[in-house]
């Protein structure tokens, strides 16, 4: 009984515990295991007689649908303290060169306000906290 | 058992017929008997069983996802704490002094006040929920814990409870505990206290679970999001979420903790004094 008693009220504590940390601490825990990303603006440049955006090829990755995709990152709401999240976002390019890549305005993707990954180390995943770098 | 010559109990036999068969037949109604309590306990359990069982079944991501990446529904576990322990703190204080009185101190009209609360006691909640919106609205507690916790204070089934248990006391320790303290307050903290710390364990216990479950009165008092306790936050899960098992899992865990602490207690305050 006296064991009973010892190994529940360890948990108890235990469960309280970890209730108060990850409540008062969550921020920098969650600011601790989000993947640093390097983020850039898309710029404009001329190309064949059109404006287009451009970004750097790192940008730039392959869906496993085999399209091509940039890590939008926004704001999110979803935790109490400002935080970045990174959502994909289908990219039609139109002209590769000198590690850049050009592309149109389209509907679903991204225009020039946004901001999207250039660089990361973690794989990203749909909707994953990241702490952007300029 | 008083009864009338010549008439039988309703579970007396006649005689010379055997009440219960004796050897084989025995061990092997018992048996069956066990079987079926044992199945019928299972069928009862396996919505626990189900919920642990899924809860794990992507490893501890869920988990992860419940403390780190969806704080929204640790908050909620944390508002259900906060209210919880608060209210049901406060029921005990409260009801501990009440019940002293209803027990203990004879004054005209004790009966009707404790019929009253029996009456308020029997009724839904439903029919209180209104009033409490009204007067958390007048004491500008709306939308706050305390709109959860002051009406959560004053509950009756504690104090009944308490002066059920309190009634064991006897007026004889009372009063020579008085010979030496005039003060009530220290008579009650220093004797009675300790003398019906399962019965207080018990209230404690039992009010606390009630607030844990509460789903329609943080409806009806509270507005914000981030407010509410997890109970009305498990609705917005997803169905088929591993996420919703896992934050069911947790949500359940603070009162098996607390009920399988004080199990003695609970069935001590239930059973010992909830007969008389």
């Amino acid at each position: 009984m006296k064991i009973k008693r010892i190994v529940t009220i360890t948990f108890f504590l235990l469960f309280l515990a970890s209730v108060a940390v990850f409540v008062f601490f969550g921020p920098q825990i969650r600011a601790a295991l989000s993947p640093e990303v390097t983020y850039d603006y898309p710029n404009f440049a001329e190309a064949g007689g059109r404006m287009l955006n451009v970004l750097p090829s790192s940008a730039v990755w392959t869906g496993e649908d085999g399209g091509t995709y940039v890590w939008k990152i926004s704001r999110s709401d979803e935790f109490p303290e400002p935080a970045f999240v990174v959502n994909a976002c289908p990219l039609a390019i139109e002209k590769e060169k000198d590690g850049k890549v050009y592309f149109g305005f389209s509907y679903g993707s991204i225009d020039s306000s946004d901001a999207v990954a250039v660089g990361w180390d973690t794989d990203l995943k749909e909707g994953m906290c990241v702490r952007p770098e300029r | 058992m008083v009864r009338s010559e010549g008439r039988r109990g309703f579970f007396e036999k006649k005689p010379g017929k055997k009440l219960y068969k004796r050897g084989k037949e025995k061990n092997l109604l018992d048996a069956a008997a066990s079987v079926l309590l044992v199945l019928f306990a299972l069928f009862i359990v396996s919505p626990v069983i189900v919920v642990a069982v899924r809860a794990f079944s992507e490893g501890t991501k869920p988990f992860v996802d419940f403390y780190v990446w969806k704080p929204v529904y640790l908050r909620g576990l944390a508002n259900s704490l906060v209210i919880s322990l608060s209210a049901s703190l406060g029921t005990v204080l409260v009801s501990v002094l009440a019940a002293y009185v209803f027990a203990k101190v004879k004054f005209r009209g004790r009966s009707v006040i404790f019929y009253l609360y029996i009456i308020v006691m029997m009724m839904p909640f439903q029919v209180t929920l209104l009033p409490q919106y009204i007067v958390s609205r007048r004491f500008e507690l709306y939308d706050s814990p305390g709109a959860m916790i002051l009406p959560g204070i004053f509950v009756p089934f504690a104090a009944f409870l308490l002066t059920q248990v309190m009634k064991s006391v006897p007026d004889e320790l009372i009063e020579a505990a008085r010979l030496d303290t005039g003060s009530t307050l220290r008579i009650i903290w220093h004797i009675i206290v300790p003398t019906i710390r399962p019965g207080i364990i018990c209230a404690w216990v039992l009010s606390f679970t009630e607030q844990w479950n509460a789903v329609a009165e943080p409806i009806i008092l509270m507005e914000t999001r981030e407010k509410y306790p997890l109970a009305i936050l498990l609705n917005e899960i997803q169905p088929g979420d591993i996420l919703g098992f896992a934050a069911t899992l947790m949500f359940f865990l603070a009162p098996l903790l607390l009920f399988s602490f004080f199990e003695d207690e609970v069935m001590e305050g239930l059973g010992d004094y909830g007969l008389k």
